[in-house]
């Protein structure tokens, strides 16, 4: 009996392949035109059973698949009275085999429509046998977007339905498997890390900044007024031109400085090239914080700095526990 | 420039796949800057959200032409495959001037074969 009844139910989902693949052919009216004239002959087969409540909502639950078949065989009557006589004898054996059988067949029938379709349709059709109409209309609607396919709505958080590019679909998905694969490996981390490097993030922290945020350059600490007139004249030019050569020209200056270091205290190479990379970062992210009104409060800090030439010497030699510079 | 301070640092497998996944966001950052006027500024979190963007995109096309290659038992992903990717994902506009570009690379290497012959 449970072989009939699975033959049965795959006929049905084919019928409904075809019903679909003619409602895309047809205009939409014609669609519901022909589901009215299901819902016709559901109402007149439902009547002569409706002597018991139980009976009723099995044969609502059986007339589905009971319509579609009527849909493949419109001019044969005996075939629908076949079909009628196997539901008599499970109702009359028993009704926990029967829900059984139903739920087996949602069960199997669920992975299938899954891939198939967006969204699984026989169970919401099992569920609620009036929303069959809408869905119908529905699956008439999605064929006229032209080029788009439904994602399926469980791999998605949202609610509503994603229509992505047909010819994209399935990179789509497999580019999601891929990502949920690495997820399970423990490969992907949602998390930034704000530096790469522990032992530079803590050089960087040690370093001295000025206002506004950038590190303490040696040549304003060591320079005279005069150059520190051409210095604050020179970083007016450089807010005028763009970020890039404000950032070379951090670079050019800081190489100057690191080789001048060099020389007198002879330190390793790999000291000046890692310190080069960090002030190029951290630069680059300070000249684009840095607004107008921001670099006039620095040049003015400059000037401040200037007259008070004794500080900075003193918080440099004292930052500076590795290397200390002898030019101070 | 991979040297470092006080000895080893720490390089955990977080780190080294971050590195892997996505591409460097400075490299991310000029290159935005290029098609931006002078005067703009580009927020840290508009780098980091191209960047995300950028590489699954390259992810994209690489697993659409990782798959032809399967489907053909060859093992090298090539140009060709790259272009035949983005034309299958619907990046016509995208396709035709890479397949110009790479036709040029392959004559600038002819050239050079030649002269070196």
């Amino acid at each position: 009996m449970q072989t009939v009844y699975l033959k049965e139910h795959e006929g049905n989902a084919h019928n409904f392949v075809g019903t679909l693949s003619s409602a895309a052919s047809a205009p939409w009216w014609s669609a519901f035109g022909s589901q009215s004239v299901h819902q016709g002959e559901s109402c007149g087969q439902v009547k002569p059973f409706s002597l018991e409540l139980p009976n009723c909502i099995d044969q609502l639950a059986a007339t589905k698949p009971l319509a579609r078949g009527a849909d493949q065989v419109l001019g044969k009557g005996h075939i629908t009275q076949f079909t009628i006589f196997p539901d008599d004898c499970k109702m009359s054996d028993d009704a926990q085999k029967l829900q059984t059988t139903m739920s087996l067949q949602s069960s199997l029938t669920d992975p299938q429509s899954r891939f198939e379709i967006g969204f699984s349709l026989p169970t919401i059709c099992a569920k609620y046998p009036y929303t069959d109409q809408f869905y119908g209309l529905f699956s008439a609607y999605a064929p006229q977007i032209s080029g788009r396919i439904m994602l399926p709505l469980n791999m998605t958080s949202d609610d509503e339905p994603i229509y992505v590019n047909a010819k994209q679909y399935h990179g789509i998905i497999r580019r999601r498997q891929s990502r949920a694969k690495a997820v399970l490996d423990h490969k992907l981390t949602k998390r930034r890390k704000p530096y790469m490097h522990e032992s530079r993030h803590l050089h960087a922290m040690r370093r001295p900044r000025g206002c506004g945020g950038r590190f303490l350059n040696t040549k304003n600490s060591v320079d005279g007024n005069g150059k520190i007139g051409n210095e604050v004249h020179k970083t007016v030019g450089e807010q005028l031109q763009s970020s890039g050569s404000q950032s070379s020209e951090f670079l050019q200056s800081e190489v100057g400085t690191f080789n001048s270091s060099k020389e007198t205290n002879g330190s390793s190479p790999n000291i000046s090239g890692s310190e080069v990379t960090s002030m190029y970062s951290r630069g680059g992210l300070d000249s684009f914080s840095l607004n107008h009104l921001g670099s006039a409060v620095h040049s003015f800090a400059d000037m401040i700095d200037g007259g008070r030439g004794m500080i900075i010497p003193t918080k440099w030699v004292a930052a500076a526990g590795n290397c200390c510079n002898l030019k101070v | 420039m991979e040297d470092s301070i006080g000895g080893s640092s720490s390089n955990d497998n977080n780190i080294i796949k971050e590195q892997d996944r996505l591409l460097p966001i400075a490299n991310v950052g000029r290159l935005m800057k290029q098609i931006l006027p002078q005067n703009a500024k580009i927020s840290k979190e508009a780098k980091e959200t191209m960047q995300e963007c950028v590489s699954e995109f390259i992810s994209f096309v690489t697993s659409e032409a990782s798959e032809k290659c399967r489907k053909e038992r060859r093992k090298t992903v090539n140009g060709d495959d790259i272009c035949w990717a983005l034309a299958t994902l619907g990046f016509d506009d995208y396709a035709e001037p890479m397949r110009r570009k790479s036709r040029t690379k392959i004559q600038e290497a002819s050239t050079n074969q030649n002269d070196l012959c």
